[in-house]
């Protein structure tokens, strides 16, 4: 019991451990460079190439880089933004929850997709960097890639792979998804929008899903459906396997 | 308006009590699931159980999700502690990437469409999903 607690309170110390002008500093730094660039990425008509998180992560990147701030220390700075993904992600169950009659009246059919989308993608990644020869711990990290990032975060350091790499290896596959699905829902005539959303929202996760908003609603609607369940069906499924 | 703010409010408390729930709960029965996962489904039973969903969890739960990129952002700027193993193995992560989405993307939406082509949900649930996207800007 103590134990639980005490690991709990660890996470939470850099709260309180640290100089709190430099934590603010860090805190609005970030905040304001956020900010930026999804106004950014709004002027320039959301590009998925140009998504608020490559551009932000480059810039705060460049600026440590010059002002000579040690990555680490501004890691600890912004521990409440860490934080606060947790109760982020349980909210997840809301979306999940208003799509349930979906699920009820259409079943296997709109879970077949998910699943199809959900274990190819994993299979095909691991496969390249399986035959690519990467360290066990990068191919491990391939195996969340296509879940939404907090909870492929948590599966990675379930199975032994890095979170902090599957962050990042999760945003590229969903630029990339994002950046191609449109040409490959000509190329495959898919012409209908609970196929287009489920299989944005199962592979290409939250940046599929903004993707398939643009389409239609009712496609942004099975986008989060797809994203919500291959993201639980993947952080169950593969602890059980590796862990 | 102040209303809103305090249900907001009582609704994000909510959810970070449910998240330390299942932190606790991960540390001390050591449940092989990420904490968040076992969070999703705490406040999924929660909805289940309850008649009616409490609006000040939904209304929280927005704003948070709409913003969930900011959260991300402490893990990506980590990134640039494995900056050694992006450059040994970059190649292969573009080409695993690239490859894997664009295959499974386009092998998924081909399948779906024949599965789906002609399914139709009933506009009612239509309407009671799509809602969800209204008002919904930030």
């Amino acid at each position: 019991m103590m134990s639980a607690l005490q690991q709990i309170v660890v996470q939470l110390s850099p709260l309180w451990s640290q100089n709190y002008v430099f934590m603010f500093a860090c805190l609005i730094a970030t905040l304001g460079v956020y900010l930026l660039s999804r106004k950014l990425h709004f002027w320039l008509n959301y590009n998925p190439l140009l998504h608020p998180l490559t551009i932000s992560t480059l810039t705060i990147g460049i600026g440590l880089h010059f002002a000579e701030i040690d990555v680490m220390a501004f890691k600890r700075g912004i521990t409440l933004f860490e934080l606060l993904l947790g109760p982020a992600t349980v909210a997840l169950a809301v979306p999940l929850y208003n799509q349930l009659p979906v699920l009820r009246q259409l079943g296997f059919r709109v879970l077949a997709p998910i699943l199809i989308g959900g274990s190819l993608a994993p299979t095909i990644a691991w496969l390249s960097v399986y035959l690519l020869e990467t360290p066990l711990q990068l191919q491990m990290t391939m195996l969340v890639k296509s879940i939404t990032t907090p909870l492929a975060m948590g599966t990675a350091d379930l199975i032994g792979g890095t979170p902090e790499l599957a962050a990042v290896i999760v945003i590229l596959t969903g630029i990339v998804g994002a950046t191609f699905g449109p040409w490959l829902i000509i190329l495959t005539k898919t012409d209908s929008e609970y196929a287009q959303g489920l299989a944005l929202g199962s592979v290409a996760h939250v940046i599929g899903t903004s993707k398939a908003l643009s389409i239609s609603e009712t496609c942004g609607a099975f986008a989060t459906l797809g994203l919500c369940l291959n993201g639980i069906f993947t952080a169950l499924l593969l602890p059980i396997l590796f862990a | 308006m102040i209303k809103s703010s305090v249900r907001g409010i009582c609704g994000f408390a909510i959810l970070c009590c449910i998240y330390f729930i299942s932190l606790f709960l991960f540390h001390y029965f050591g449940i092989p699931l990420p904490p968040a996962l076992i969070g999703i489904f705490l406040l999924l039973i929660l909805f289940l159980l309850l008649p009616k969903v409490p609006v000040a969890i939904t209304q929280s739960a927005r704003p948070l999700l709409a913003h969930m990129g900011l959260f991300l952002l402490p893990a990506l700027i980590s990134v640039l502690l494995y900056g050694d193993l992006f450059k040994q193995y970059y190649v292969a992560l573009m080409i695993a990437v690239l490859l894997s989405t664009l295959v499974s993307l386009g092998i998924t939406l081909w399948l779906s469409q024949r599965i789906l082509s002609g399914v139709k949900i009933s506009s009612q649930i239509n309407q009671s999903i799509i809602n969800e996207y209204k008002n919904n800007d930030e």
